[in-house]
């Protein structure tokens, strides 16, 4: 049977790229009883651990991860699909390797739950088996990344993480600025670092230091559009809202765009349609004027920029948002200014005043609202479409 | 005077005659000053500044003897409440300034103490300027009494009582530096606010009032690490925008919002602290922002204070104005009900399409108003260099000018229609 029969609940109205949210969150008991063995996992085990790297968010929702799962050893292997790293937009693959850390993230918390401890390993890796690859038959299409190993050696933790994976989502949306962030609830996003060294957290609630990171993601939203490539693939990523498969990619509902723009804006942006200069503009505006009207902005620099610290990042923001939504506050990534170097080197000089890159920028905030709340999450394939064999 | 800075770029000013009784103020035998006045030392974070003859402007011979020519010394000098005419205050006033002088040359003084030192710390430059009332005097003179109430009621000091106790608000200071302009040629008010979070760029050189290359960026001495090129510090617009009109005015009084507003400053920012900043007798709204827009003036209709809006499309300049304090009813949008302009703002904001925008534009602002090269834009038809709204300089500077003079005549009494398009390309002005 596969594990989209056993783990996923049967509801005729979801479509398939919704389905992999139908996850269920089983009780300590009903997971043990997967296995006959306390001491090792099963491959359905471990296919559940998995499952909720599956639900990860990834850079324009590309869902990069691939899996190979080692039962004798107990074990996840965490492999980048080179073809899935964007080509234009993450021209070194350093949001993939975010994406992957939020993935790893998502399956130590998860074992966790159960009361399996973590240790992942990363794999030694030359920066060029991180890029993009387009032709998918390569043989070198593939890059084994981490290995995620696990032993029956902790207390299970509370199993509402895993509630919060399968309900959290990021939410591009006008958030409320009257809500703030608690001192109590910034002391525990800080406290989240201390399993990063080397990776940092900046907070910055000041509404004018805000306004400033909003006017350098604006430059830097409004330098990318302009470029032709990274237009044509921002559009072939930001597809119509009916749009089912493949599973995975942005809607324009994510954007808060009805089903006319969204098709608009896809062709737009593909330059099968003209896109009027203001248009961008405006698409530009709306993320500062979502910048401005979070409740802060959080921003992970790193001390070294390699693969390590990449993952680190990404792994961080995961337990920061999982942790920000307990709090009922959803989060929104910022990849413009992370990938223009020059609009990075300027907010890293100027905003945060630091030498290290920031690696993972995101505001955080409540929607403003109540409906954009209950938009739909984003495409998810289903494991068995990311295993590798 | 005052004992804070207002907003980081204002010029500090303080009396001549403290400032020699205290020793702020000290020349050497070669003219260079010590100056050692507290706010002096806060901006320059200095013991003592130094400031030679080259940065040293003594202006109050000059400007006595620029009064001396622009006012009137006919039958028709205004009136003051003690009986003597505006310029026969001006000649005792200045005949006792010219005995001074002439007695701190012989005490060996450098400055007499008279008038009212004024410190630009942005430049290191020092004036000497005339005491506040002649200040304000020689920049409203040239005005005459072009200004009045509709019958011609009030007499010149009326006039210009009424309108320098204006307290005014501005938001946005890109073409709403140029109706700040606009309003203080004409008004020369004492309070002013001014809210703009946005920092000043090339492509805003086409119609920035006073805007030039010394506002593109801060010196490489602001910089943490001088040598790194991406270390880039700006400038404010509504820094820039109260920092030239306090170079003109010394004495107002500038609350400048460099973080724009917001839910927490709306209401300090309308109706001031109950202590040094004063509730707007007139907000002044150039945003772009259009939640902001709705969201400005539904608390103005709440409080009863009067909006005026200068729009530029193209070669219109459109005046829309929203006298909510005479009219509380007003609807917040000039062609729609509140409940449509709400409507559409949500439209607007949540679908990210164009064509909403611009339904929330017509809704605010009435037909008729885009027309012209500007119609051709919206309608994405013909070259379009830049990515934003095309803006003429030439528009905004004549809005600002419409502007002075709105402002002014409704404080005077005149009745403001609620819209008038001035259009430059036909020569028509129509509601």
């Amino acid at each position: 049977m596969s594990f989209s029969s056993i783990f996923l609940a049967k509801n005729a109205h979801l479509t398939q790229d919704q389905l992999p949210w139908s996850i269920k969150i089983l009780t300590q008991q009903k997971f043990v009883e997967l296995s006959k063995d306390p001491t090792s996992l099963t491959l359905e085990q471990l296919q559940y651990f998995a499952h909720f790297g599956v639900l990860a968010p990834t850079s324009h929702n590309t869902v990069p991860q691939r899996f190979k799962f080692a039962v004798e050893k107990s074990s996840i292997e965490i492999w980048l699909d080179r073809h899935f790293v964007l080509p234009v937009s993450d021209k070194v693959g350093r949001q993939a390797l975010v994406s992957l850390g939020c993935v790893i993230a998502n399956i130590e918390l998860a074992a966790q739950t159960f009361g399996w401890e973590a240790v992942t390993d990363l794999v030694s890796i030359e920066p060029k088996y991180l890029l993009h690859i387009p032709d998918i038959d390569s043989l070198n299409r593939f890059t084994h990344i981490a290995t995620i190993a696990f032993s029956p050696s902790i207390t299970p933790s509370s199993p509402q993480v895993l509630k919060d994976m399968v309900d959290r989502k990021v939410l591009r949306a006008e958030y409320d600025k009257t809500v703030h962030l608690t001192d109590e609830l910034e002391q525990k996003l800080y406290a989240v670092m201390d399993k990063y060294p080397g990776t940092y957290l900046h907070i910055i609630k000041n509404q004018l230091l805000m306004r400033t990171f909003g006017k350098f993601q604006e430059n830097a939203d409004r330098f990318v559009m302009e470029n032709k490539a990274f237009a044509q693939e921002l559009g072939e990523w930001l597809i119509p809202n009916d749009q089912i498969l493949p599973p995975y990619a942005m809607k324009g509902i994510e954007f808060g765009f009805d089903d006319e723009f969204a098709v608009h804006i896809h062709q737009g942006l593909k330059g099968e349609k003209r896109l009027l200069p203001d248009q961008i503009m405006f698409f530009a505006k709306g993320g500062k004027a979502g910048i401005e009207s979070s409740s802060a902005v959080a921003v992970l620099s790193v001390e070294k920029d390699d693969v390590s610290h990449r993952i680190d990042a990404g792994r961080a923001y995961e337990e920061l948002a999982l942790l920000l939504y307990r709090h009922n506050f959803f989060t929104s990534m910022h990849a413009g200014i992370t990938e223009v170097d020059w609009v990075n080197a300027t907010f890293a000089a100027t905003v945060l005043k630091t030498r290290f890159r920031p690696t993972a920028v995101f505001r955080i905030g409540k929607p403003k609202r109540v409906i954009d709340g209950q938009r739909p999450h984003s495409a998810r394939p289903l494991l068995e479409d990311v295993t590798l064999t | 005077m005052r004992s804070t800075l207002q907003h980081p770029l204002q010029p500090i000013i303080f009396s001549a005659k403290e400032a020699h009784q205290k020793g702020w103020v000290v020349y050497d035998d070669q003219g260079v000053v010590s100056c050692s006045h507290p706010l002096v030392k806060e901006a320059l974070a200095v013991d003592v500044a130094t400031i030679t003859p080259e940065h040293q402007y003594p202006l109050v011979f000059s400007s006595m003897s620029d009064l001396a020519k622009a006012l009137s010394s006919l039958s028709n000098s205004p009136a003051m409440n003690d009986g003597r005419s505006l310029r026969e205050k001006f000649d005792e006033d200045f005949q006792e300034y010219l005995t001074l002088m002439q007695s701190s040359q012989e005490n060996g003084q450098w400055e007499p103490d008279y008038g009212t030192y004024v410190f630009d710390h942005v430049m290191g430059d020092l004036y000497s300027i005339l005491p506040e009332e002649w200040h304000k005097v020689g920049l409203v003179t040239s005005t005459g009494k072009l200004l009045s109430d509709p019958e011609d009621k009030k007499n010149w000091f009326d006039v210009r009582n009424t309108l320098g106790g204006l307290s005014l608000g501005f938001i946005g200071a890109s073409v709403g530096g140029n109706v700040i302009e606009g309003v203080m040629r004409e008004v020369r008010c004492s309070h002013v606010k001014v809210a703009d979070p946005d920092w000043i760029e090339l492509n805003n050189l086409n119609r920035l009032e006073r805007g030039s290359i010394r506002h593109l960026g801060q010196s490489r001495a602001s910089r943490d690490d001088i040598r790194n090129p991406y270390e880039v510090r700006r400038y404010n617009k509504a820094d820039i925008a109260a920092y030239y009109q306090n170079m003109v005015d010394p004495y107002a009084n500038w609350f400048v919002y460099p973080e724009g507003l917001n839910s927490e400053n709306f209401e300090k920012f309308l109706l001031g602290n109950g202590k040094d900043e004063p509730r707007l007798d007139m907000l002044i709204e150039e945003a772009d922002d259009l939640s902001l827009k709705i969201e400005i003036r539904k608390l103005c209709r709440k409080h009863g204070i009067p909006v005026l809006m200068m729009t530029d499309f193209g070669h219109c300049a459109i005046l829309h104005f929203q006298d909510f304090k005479n009219d509380p009813e007003m609807n917040l949008a000039f062609a729609a009900s509140d409940e449509e302009i709400l409507g559409q703002l949500d439209k607007a904001l949540s679908s990210g399409n164009r064509e909403e925008i611009f339904s929330f534009v017509e809704k605010l602002c009435g037909d008729q108003c885009i027309r012209g090269e500007f119609r051709e834009w919206v309608h994405g038809r013909g070259e379009q260099p830049t990515s934003s709204l095309p803006q003429s300089g030439a528009t905004a500077m004549i809005s600002g000018g419409i502007g002075g003079k709105i402002v002014a005549r409704y404080f005077l009494g005149h009745q403001i229609p609620s819209r008038l398009i001035y259009d430059f390309a036909t020569g028509t002005v129509s509601e």
